[in-house]
């Protein structure tokens, strides 16, 4: 064999090997983080009631890729009680799918009681979703101050009208969203600033079970000399989709005419809208699995231009395309710019695009993260400030996606991660020990929120074939924080797409409310800020999605600020 | 004879070490051990005094000796890994139209092989046979260029020949080796008949079981049960995936089916066998045992080369199975006690001839796959191999005795005969993975049998075990390479290569260095160095080693990028740029272009910049219409033979 490997085919050549697992070395570390010394998260899904729930995702032995993707989580707070709720997306199998009389898998809403349980209220909700769920995002697309769910299915997807009283109806025929065959990533956006939430679908693979080889079939259905599901390379794609809210319940299909024209079909996973260049107008970000990522630029006359090369975040550093998954946007250096840090196949590294001035940069080695994420398959993942120290940290869900993996150098199921911002542009893993994600699973989507209203970052998880993680913080961080709900007037209802600056302790932070972000999954819309040691926010200034600034002054720390856009606190 | 006067003797003998040194380097050796190592002053020197030489010939050099200096002055070059140096000096000999010496030949086919000019090589190396049908070099080198060119089964006949030719020489058998393990997995699915699909199936399913993936194999052959009814051996290797489980239950039921079926079917006999041992029940195992002896000694011989389940194992290893005197005593115990202490090699079971059975063959219902006792195999294949014509399930079932009976070789062929009469067809294909992989798995064990104390026998399994990403395994065995043979660079080399791999990242780095302190030039050792110096952010060490990455080595391109990136963080932006800019014809797929593009928009040059860009996505394009072109063919072959 000849040793002499390319450079191309270097990083394949470590396929699945624990190659570059060593930490690389640093300087500048921050020292000891402000979290105390035991588990930092400690593991609640069972007493909390989420344990009724348990994902299906087609057979134990993976042989389609449909059957290896796994769903979404949304945490939002359904009947306006306050507390934020969860939704779990479920998927099916092919026998469920063809045989009407076995049981059928469904989606579950769980209601949260307020004392840390939650209950199963997905039958008296209406919320049932039955088909192969995927993805999820939570809107209010009407404005009636309830937030509706659109899901993804592979089959067609779903979308329920938040009834106000704690019900839901299938609303996708009337609304025409249905979309058609494998629909993967999902976020409301208002791209024409008109106030109402237009929905960007992205779709995977053209699927069609008949037609799809078995594994092991040809170059596309191997790994690492083992037999596996097939694709998606090699299998036929499906071009993104863009809905324009009409605003009389009903929407249009408008990608071609307004110039979001993916004509290569690429095998769209994660979304996310996002103002990349601080424009103004909200952009969308698409990962596209083994293919360059989309960006497509707002134009702010109601076109798009797809610019993620000439941005530079399309692809790695060396210009490769790779397997994108799941989205975190957030600004982690507090530089005033959204990064984006993009999930990826294992035996590869996932990407850390650094905007500056809105131009991205593949800064993964730099910020200490090449070696970190090679032996993992990551999906779900966020910027999010555990310790409340005001700087982002980011968290990632792993697990393979073929059970081969055990066989061939990797593992199937595998442990979350998180990785702590040292404040210097760097990051550096927490060891399951300390994170407390000692539990192997294959996770996919995950969803932070503020469950229990104490300041804390909770994160869920959806793991496949298995049941949720959800992850709370042991103690609270000895930090301040800050939570903002914001209830656009003028702009659509949940504000999605204004962007908040806050201003504490000689810190200016940002960040933008988001339907959708990680890997086909919603977070909660109210925005969470850690203050470190600063009990007073100086400066609050929020640009609505419609345009029109806002600004406060002197808002006092640790608690929630609700915020009608027009009107002062 | 001047020139014999006038280069030393010794250097002529270096001349040819080094060059199957050369050869060794490049996978090809010609010599059973490890090459004599370089030493890089009397290599430089030999360079020296045979460039003199032809600068300045004494008078009167018969032009046979200026043949012979170039021919080695070439050969030394290609050593060095200058190769285009090397076809340059052979060049001139071309061009006077003077007849190649085979080592001229060889040389200039090593040179094309590592400038990837395959087709030439394969010219250059045949002629080289041509003019010497022995040379080993010019055979082995010939069989690489096949096989990089996509031909492995020309290349698996180089290498078949070469082994004839010399069979104590450990490359010829693994080349050959890993040509029969290519063709084995290289089986064309897609033009199978629907109806045949399922065949491929249980090869995947044995695959796993092969590879110890047992819960995979298991789950197939669920789905294959409930598919194909009437197939062979799906019992027995479902109950061997389940009994690997710890399911002994189902694996014992399993298996049960398969003798109701398949009476004579091997792994299920030893499955229940195992079984039976579980709960102490020796009589049933000596009656599958002796059952087994008696019908089938050489599967059995073959079986108990792999060890017992785990599950047998760990009960055995700590004394919670233990037969009775009698049964140790009997020669079923000794060979269950051999098999499972793991103490000896099991030689050929030979029974006494009389115990054996003598049933009725009926060979004319037996089902594909069906087993048959190894007499009756040995029958079947004595009458069916005097039969002018065959029938397709004759033909199949001749495959099966072959295989069956240990004669891979034979089996080989009848199942290219039968994949040939009918391609769609899935036995042809099943047979030919099947005797590709025996083939595959006798030559490496010849090669580790050769010589176990080779160091080029442990370099050669190391290499094997890397191109399986088995790195635990090749690191030890190229540890025990370099403790036979401490001072040879590729060792070190490879070492460092594998260490990098498994994240030993200080380790790997020491290995790296004393590759360099032995081989002072190697561009792969110089590339590896400094990007491992790259992922560790240590940007002046990395820039020192890409540096010297020398420009004709297959490394620059890589070396170059990595150079740029270190140059880039380091503030030195214009060499960055001017590094990327040397190796722009080189990259084929834009990515020079990709990075010049942030690095002009570094320095204000919005212009360049998208000019950049624009060529990037201009080469990133033709490359995406390859891609196409390769899923478009890919659809076809789908639609062609969709599976059911």
């Amino acid at each position: 064999m000849n040793l002499q490997l390319t450079r191309r085919t270097f990083l394949a050549a470590c396929a699945g090997a624990p190659c570059f697992l060593v930490p690389v070395k640093r300087s500048g570390s921050l020292g000891q983080p402000i979290l105390a010394q035991g588990p930092w998260f400690f593991e609640n899904a069972e007493p909390s009631g989420l344990q009724s729930f348990r994902h299906t995702c087609g057979s134990q032995a993976k042989e389609y890729l449909l059957e290896t993707l796994g769903s979404g989580v949304a945490l939002f707070d359904y009947n306006n009680d306050g507390l934020v709720d969860i939704f779990l997306v479920n998927g099916s199998s092919f026998e469920i799918l063809s045989n009407p009389r076995l049981p059928r898998t469904s989606s579950r809403l769980f209601r949260n009681n307020g004392d840390g349980t939650f209950t199963d209220v997905t039958k008296e909700s209406g919320l049932i979703n039955e088909g192969w769920g995927v993805g999820v995002t939570v809107g209010d697309y009407d404005n009636d101050g309830h937030r509706d769910v659109f899901i993804t299915n592979f089959g067609g997807n779903t979308l329920f009208h938040n009834n106000g009283n704690g019900t839901f109806t299938d609303v996708t025929k009337e609304a025409g969203v249905e979309g058609g065959n494998w629909s993967t990533g999902c976020a409301w956006g208002d791209y024409d600033r008109d106030g109402r939430l237009d929905l960007y679908v992205s779709r995977y693979v053209d699927f069609d079970k008949a037609r799809i080889p078995k594994p092991g079939a040809n170059t596309y259905c191997s790994y690492r000399g083992m037999h596996v599901a097939c694709g998606p390379r090699g299998l036929p794609g499906l071009a993104d989709l863009l809905y324009h809210n009409e605003g009389n319940g009903k929407f249009r299909e408008v990608s071609g005419e307004i110039g979001v024209r993916d004509t290569v079909k690429a095998y769209g996973l994660g979304v996310v809208w996002l103002d990349f260049d601080n424009d103004g107008w909200p952009d969308i970000f698409v990962a596209n699995d083994s293919m360059p990522n989309f960006l497509w630029r707002n134009n702010g006359n109601g076109t798009f231009e797809e610019v993620a090369i000439e941005v530079g975040c399309a692809l790695s550093a060396d210009g490769r395309g790779q397997s994108n998954m799941g989205i975190a946007v957030g600004d982690y250096d507090n530089d005033g710019w959204l990064d984006l840090y993009v999930t990826h196949f294992s035996e590869d590294y996932n990407t850390l695009y650094h905007n500056h001035y809105g131009q991205f940069e593949d800064v993964t080695y730099q910020a200490g993260l090449g070696t970190v994420s090679y032996k993992q398959l990551a999906w779900g993942t966020g910027f999010i400030d555990v310790d409340n120290d005001g700087w982002k940290d980011i968290f990632v869900a792993n697990g393979h996606i073929y059970p081969q993996a055990d066989q061939a150098g990797n593992s199937y199921l595998q442990e979350n991660q998180l990785l702590r911002n040292l404040r210097n542009g760097r990051f550096s893993p927490i060891p399951p020990e300390r994170t407390g994600f000692t539990r192997a699973r294959s996770s996919r989507g995950a969803a932070f929120a503020d469950l229990r209203g104490a300041g804390r970052i909770d994160i869920v998880v959806n793991n496949i074939d298995d049941k949720p993680f959800l992850y709370q913080l042991s103690q609270a961080p000895p930090s301040n924080w800050a939570r903002f709900k914001l209830i656009g007037t003028k702009c659509n209802r949940d504000a999605i797409g204004a962007r908040v600056w806050v201003t504490a302790g000689g810190l200016q932070q940002m960040d933008e409310i988001r339907s959708a972000d990680s890997f086909v999954s919603a977070s909660d819309v109210r925005l969470h800020f850690g203050l470190a040691q600063a009990a007073v926010i100086e400066k609050l200034k929020i640009r609505w999605p419609d345009g029109t600034v806002q600004e406060q002054s002197r808002l006092p720390a640790n608690r929630e600020h609700v915020i009608r856009q027009g009107q002062e606190l | 004879m001047r020139l014999l006067l006038l280069i030393p003797a010794a250097l002529l003998l270096l001349a040819t070490a080094l060059y199957v040194s050369a050869a060794a380097q490049a996978g090809d050796s010609g010599q059973p051990g490890p090459a004599a190592v370089p030493d890089r002053g009397q290599l430089a020197e030999t360079l020296a005094n045979y460039k003199h030489f032809l600068e300045s010939p004494p008078a009167g050099t018969p032009v046979s000796a200026l043949v012979e200096a170039r021919v080695r002055l070439a050969t030394v070059y290609c050593i060095e890994h200058r190769y285009v140096d090397s076809l340059n000096t052979l060049r001139p000999l071309q061009a006077e139209r003077r007849q190649f010496p085979a080592q001229a030949w060889t040389v200039k086919g090593l040179d094309e092989i590592e400038l990837n000019q395959l087709a030439a090589a394969i010219v250059s190396l045949r002629r080289a046979i041509m003019a010497n049908p022995r040379s080993t070099t010019a055979r082995l080198a010939l069989g690489d260029a096949l096989a990089r060119s996509g031909r492995m089964e020309d290349a698996g006949k180089q290498y078949e020949r070469q082994a004839e030719l010399t069979p104590d020489l450990p490359d010829a058998w693994y080349k050959l080796g890993l040509a029969h393990s290519e063709m084995s997995a290289a089986f064309p699915h897609a033009q199978l008949r629907a109806s045949e699909q399922d065949v491929l199936q249980q090869l995947i399913a044995e695959e796993l079981i092969a590879k110890g993936d047992n819960l995979n194999a298991a789950r197939m052959l669920f789905r294959l049960i409930r598919e194909s009814r009437e197939r062979q051996e799906l019992h027995a290797e479902l109950g061997t995936a389940l009994l690997a489980l710890g399911y002994t239950k189902a694996a014992g039921e399993h298996f049960r089916q398969e003798l109701l079926r398949n009476p004579e079917s091997p792994s299920a006999r030893l499955g229940l066998a195992e079984i039976a041992a579980l709960s102490s029940n020796w009589r049933e195992v000596s009656n599958m045992i002796d059952a087994l002896a008696r019908s089938q000694p050489v599967e059995l011989t073959r079986l108990l080369q792999v060890p017992p389940v785990g599950l047998v194992l760990d009960r055995w290893n700590g004394g919670r199975i233990k037969p009775p005197q009698s049964f140790i005593a009997s020669p079923t115990g000794t060979l269950w006690g051999t098999w499972l202490s793991g103490s000896g090699i099991i030689g050929h079971i030979n029974y006494n001839e009389a115990a054996r059975s003598h049933e009725s063959c009926g060979f004319a219902t037996a089902l594909p796959g069906s087993w048959l006792s190894q007499d009756c195999y040995q029958e079947l294949e004595t009458r069916l191999k005097h039969r002018k014509m065959l029938t397709p399930s004759q033909e199949r079932k001749l495959a099966e005795a072959e295989f069956r009976l240990g004669h891979y070789q034979a089996a080989l062929h009848t199942a290219t005969l039968l994949h040939e009469a009918d391609p769609r067809g899935g036995w042809g294909i099943y047979w030919l993975s099947r005797a590709h992989g025996a083939l595959a798995e006798e030559c490496f064990l010849k090669v580790g049998a050769l010589n176990p104390n080779s160091a080029r026998v442990h370099q050669m399994l190391a290499e094997h075990y890397m191109k399986l990403w088995d790195y635990p395994k090749a690191k030890t065995e190229y540890e025990k390479a370099l403790r036979l043979t401490p001072d040879l660079p590729e060792l070190h080399l490879g070492l460092g290569t594998v260490l990098s791999r498994t994240g030993e990242l200080d380790q790997s780095e020491t290995e790296l260095k004393r590759t360099l302190e032995l081989a002072p030039q190697s561009a792969f050792a110089h590339y590896q160095l400094g990007h491992l110096y790259l992922q560790e952010s240590r940007w002046d060490a990395a820039i020192e080693q890409l540096k010297q990455v020398s420009v004709d080595s297959s490394e620059l391109l890589s070396a170059r990028l990595d150079q740029a990136q270190a140059e880039s963080e380091t503030g030195e932006t214009l060499e960055a740029i001017q590094d990327l800019r040397s190796v722009a014809e080189l990259d084929h797929d834009g990515e020079v272009y990709f990075r010049l593009a942030p690095l002009y928009r570094k320095l204000g040059d919005e212009g360049r910049a998208r000019e950049a860009l624009a060529t990037f996505k201009q080469l990133r394009a033709s490359s995406l219409d390859a891609d196409k072109n390769e899923l478009g063919a890919l659809e076809r072959e789908q639609t062609v033979g969709s599976p059911p």
